[in-house]
């Protein structure tokens, strides 16, 4: 189950946030090894986790948090044009009121051991994603990531890549920048192979564009 | 745009062209025709996968290669024995043919010298990567590649792009179905992996023994087992003995 955290609904999640700074801190630190400058052991919080600030957390059993992502707005300060600028040497940076930047994208997979559920994690956020943005009346997203999970999103969403692929020597991966446009189908498709699994999808943590509720109302009467 | 020596190469306007393809076919040529300066006279774009392990459709094969070289290799079951096939499940990194060719064995060198014959001589490998395990790959060559390191990381990103928009094109990959076992048939493999006879599993469950050979045989036909064996063998590739 995922849901999205808002500036609106934060207070409801404040808890659930702190289980994913410390998900975030396992994940990015222990696991690929990352280095976070101005975080504290244990927590990875930064200065791109600000009030406005969107999440979406995938949730197990006991209210675990198994996966999140951030999306940020990009006419503010976000992570390609202060810390990854050099990323995007095939395009600029986008800044738009309709662009917004999804990082910190991750699953748990110390807590996922199965590949299905990891699988079913990396769908809802996704959809998440794609829901809100939608509903905030974005039509495109962008994020930098390495090699496998880039293949992952070009297989989801129509994208482009913001520049080459740069080899990350610590991480032994080469990462890339891109951005992928965000539409009514690609969700329309994105909920359909996940309402095929499941019965509890908990988004619309926020209105739906017009164009979205009335899809999602064809496919209820469907 | 890169421009690096002699090759001036537009991936940006490829990755564009190839989205907007709608064919394979014309999404293979924009890319051939890309990497063209490069020295590449032939692509080779696939699935990796143990063949056997697929039980329905065909894996993507595609290739501008003579289609002489396409159905000697297949003939030979090439994929299996290429020791540049072998290294690319090893790396999640682009690899020059070279590099994997020094480890070939003798068949190995037999299959690498028979593409050779055809002016395949020197070649970068990259392998698709996907979240969980390699999923293909895309095979580059030609008689003598005029690649710098540098141009590897944008060629490998129009790979990426290639090999996305051709599964698109192409519709959904038959990747091994996935069996789904109920709690007694996983059980009951779960013990025929310890070596438990079905009476002895019948005395762990509670059940008859009856029960546990019948159970044994669902699970047999659902992972299309021959014996049961197999069929613990085929559960444990799937990750469902845990």
């Amino acid at each position: 189950m995922a849901e999205i955290v808002t500036p609106q609904n934060r207070f409801l999640y404040a808890a659930d946030l702190e289980k994913m700074y410390a998900m975030r801190y396992r994940v990015a630190v222990e696991d690929l090894g990352w280095s976070i400058p101005g975080i504290r052991p244990g927590y990875d919080r930064d200065s791109f986790d600000r009030d406005d600030t969107v999440y979406v957390l995938a949730f197990g059993e006991n209210r675990d948090v198994l996966g999140c992502c951030r999306i940020i707005e990009t006419t503010r300060p976000h992570m390609l044009s202060e810390v990854f600028l050099h990323y995007c040497d095939l395009q600029p940076v986008p800044r738009s009121k309709t662009v917004f930047e999804v990082s910190r994208y991750f699953v748990d997979t110390r807590a996922c051991s199965s590949k299905d559920l990891r699988t079913d994690v990396r769908q809802e956020l996704g959809l998440g994603i794609t829901e809100f943005i939608l509903s905030a009346g974005g039509t495109h997203m962008t994020w930098l990531t390495h090699q496998a999970l880039y293949n992952h999103t070009i297989s989801v969403y129509e994208s482009e890549p913001l520049g080459y692929p740069r080899d990350e020597p610590d991480d032994n991966a080469a990462y890339i920048a891109a951005i992928s446009k965000i539409d009514v189908h690609t969700w329309a498709r994105q909920r359909r192979n996940l309402v095929r699994k499941r019965d509890d999808l908990t988004f619309q943590a926020v209105p739906l564009t017009p164009a979205a509720s009335a899809l999602q109302r064809a496919g209820a009467a469907a | 745009m890169i421009i690096n020596g002699e090759s001036e190469l537009d991936i940006l306007a490829a990755v564009r062209g190839m989205s907007k393809a709608g064919n394979a076919e014309a999404i293979v040529q924009i890319f051939s025709k890309t990497i063209e300066p490069l020295g590449v006279t032939g692509v080779f774009i696939g699935h990796i996968v143990d063949f056997e392990q697929v039980k329905h459709g065909n894996p993507m094969r595609i290739a501008t290669w003579p289609t002489e070289l396409m159905k000697a290799r297949l003939e030979k079951r090439a994929i299996i024995h290429d020791p540049v096939i072998s290294y690319a499940l090893q790396t999640s990194r682009p690899f020059r043919w070279a590099t994997a060719i020094q480890y070939a064995n003798r068949y190995g060198r037999k299959i690498v010298d028979a593409t050779s014959e055809y002016g395949l001589k020197d070649g970068i490998l990259f392998p698709i990567i996907g979240v969980e395990s390699t999923r293909g790959a895309v095979s580059i060559g030609g008689e003598c590649l005029t690649f710098s390191d540098e141009q590897i990381m944008p060629v490998s990103l129009l790979a990426n792009h290639c090999y996305t928009e051709l599964e698109r094109a192409l519709g959904p990959f038959p990747f091994e179905i996935k069996a789904t076992l109920t709690t007694l048939e996983t059980d009951v493999l779960h013990y025929a992996a310890k070596g438990k006879t079905a009476w002895e599993t019948s005395q762990i469950l509670h059940l008859t023994e009856d029960a546990v050979k019948a159970s044994i045989k669902r699970a047999r036909a659902k992972l299309g087992a021959a014996t049961t064996a197999h069929a613990v063998a085929c559960a444990m590739r799937q990750n469902l003995l845990v």
